[in-house]
């Protein structure tokens, strides 16, 4: 026990030793003025998010960004910033799509160059050790970039059919009479349509950030935090044709009027609400069946 | 000093893409509007009247100007909307071309697509998108083409691409969305429709062609 808390305090004297507090000061001001280079790229991603609701979930993309990265001061304050020139490269890579981007007018590979750039940065000033704490935070950025337009759109399109074909299949299991055509569900009282509003593709962005964010609070194996990332857009999915089977049930049961639920009017709300509970319940499958293999 | 060393290269390399960015010259129009003029009231056998109804092809808020006709053929309407977009670099406007065929009521669209030789069949057919609207018990088929100068683009992604490339390059960022709809008829009458949308299309492509050419 003894051996142990002293090996920790030599390998973090030596590592205080290494780093200077100069050398993190000359990180600091290279991520400043990456932010200030990309603060006109910034800009037109917090137009967007503050004009689309589906997109509103980028203002709190950097504050758990900053969040991840408090969380790992410890790790970071303790690896030593000795530089690496891979980050070059990768600065170079960032600036080339920067001005491609902003130049072409293409604001997505712009924005895509942001989290590349500071990623090139923290690995040419800080090195590796440093960039292998770091690097989760900044690649979170990821999930404040909006989708392009034309690819949000055509998955949006699909997805409505998807759903409207899943919840007509459901509501015919649950004895409701009901014919889909195309996006339209016409049930014996009323004709309901599974609008682009009623994606959940929009949302899937937001949802996935959630999952990674929920995923990286706590401690667990990596492989429990990969499946939670990639489980929340199912699970938002899911959590949509739910949604839309109640509106559905409650229209044909209530009429028009159960069209004015809450359910149905705070349709993104209800949605990221029931990820959230889907996901803890499959966290804890999980976590359950890791300590029962463990043990 | 090393990291001072490596600090000053990254300044550097970060000056050097604000210059880049600040010292780009300002984006032009290289297409003169009244050049969607020149698609004339007769193509061929059509003869056409102005104005489309918007239920049938909506009109894009961003559009610059729009040259929008209803053409006969005996038997055969066509509504023919050729719309100039400029200013294309403008990040607010990436995502506005979006109103290409109605969407409002239709319970079904259905993707299609059609080779058509615009040019005379000199460089072969070009694969154009279509869909086919469902609203109710209608049916309305839209074809539609993206042109910058005569350079012709079905894909969405590809006319990205080459908009990139002209508005890096040339600083020029005009490009035309060229609609074409007509009535469809059932399932088993697509290729009559189809051929309906492809006997006009090369007219308006040569149309427009001369003009942007200039």
């Amino acid at each position: 026990m003894n051996r142990a808390a002293a090996g920790e305090k030599v390998v973090t004297d030596v590592a205080l030793r290494v780093t200077s507090p100069l050398s993190w000061l000359a990180l600091g001001v290279a991520a400043a003025a990456a932010l200030g280079l990309y603060a006109p790229v910034v800009a037109g991603m917090a137009a967007e998010w503050s004009e689309f609701p589906s997109l509103s979930h980028g203002f709190a993309i950097p504050l758990i960004s900053a969040y991840l990265l408090w969380h790992r001061r410890r790790l970071l304050a303790e690896a030593p910033v000795e530089g690496s020139i891979a980050g070059l490269p990768l600065i170079i890579l960032a600036l080339g799509m920067l001005v491609i981007g902003s130049l072409g007018g293409e604001p997505f590979v712009a924005r895509l160059s942001l989290p590349l750039a500071l990623l090139g940065t923290v690995l040419f000033l800080g090195g590796t050790r440093v960039a292998r704490h770091a690097w989760v935070p900044i690649a979170y950025l990821v999930f404040m970039i909006p989708l392009p337009y034309v690819t949000l759109s055509a998955l949006t399109y699909r997805s409505q059919l998807f759903d409207a074909e899943l919840t007509a299949t459901a509501l015919g299991w649950l004895g409701v009479p009901v014919l889909r055509d195309g996006v339209m569900l016409h049930l014996p009282n009323i004709t309901l349509e599974v609008a682009a509003d009623c994606s959940s593709v929009p949302a899937i962005a937001a949802l996935l950030a959630l999952g990674g964010a929920y995923a990286q609070m706590q401690p667990r194996p990596t492989w429990i935090r990969v499946a939670l990332t990639l489980s929340a857009a199912p699970l938002g999915l899911l959590s949509n044709i739910v949604r839309l089977i109640v509106t559905s049930l409650s229209a044909y049961y209530l009429g028009p009027v159960a069209l004015n639920n809450v359910i149905h009017k705070f349709n993104g709300t209800t949605v990221f609400l029931a990820t959230v509970v889907l996901l803890v319940v499959l966290d804890a499958l999980l976590t359950r069946s890791w300590k029962r293999a463990a043990s | 000093m090393r990291i001072g060393w490596r600090l000053g290269v990254t300044l550097i390399l970060f000056a050097a893409g604000a210059i880049v960015l600040r010292m780009a010259p300002p984006v032009k129009s290289a297409v003169n509007p009244v050049s969607l003029y020149a698609v004339p009231l007769t193509l061929g056998t059509w003869v056409g009247v102005e104005g489309v109804p918007e239920e049938i092809l909506p009109q894009d808020p961003n559009e610059k100007i729009s040259v929008r006709r209803t053409y006969r053929n005996g038997n055969h309407l066509a509504w023919v909307s050729v719309a100039l977009f400029v200013g294309q670099d403008d990040d607010a406007r990436r995502a506005s071309i979006n109103k290409i065929y109605p969407q409002r009521g239709a319970s079904l669209i259905e993707p299609v697509s059609f080779a058509v030789p615009l040019d005379g069949s000199a460089a072969g057919p070009i694969t154009l998108p279509a869909v086919i609207v469902h609203r109710d018990s209608r049916r309305l088929l839209v074809a539609y083409w993206h042109q910058i100068g005569n350079r012709v683009y079905g894909n969405e992604y590809r006319f990205r691409l080459a908009l990139m490339r002209d508005v890096i390059f040339a600083r020029r960022a005009d490009a035309l969305l060229v609609r074409i709809a007509t009535p469809a008829g059932p399932a088993t009458q697509v290729a009559d429709d189809l051929a309906v949308v492809a006997g006009l299309a090369p007219f308006i492509y040569a149309a427009l062609g001369q003009e942007t050419a200039k």
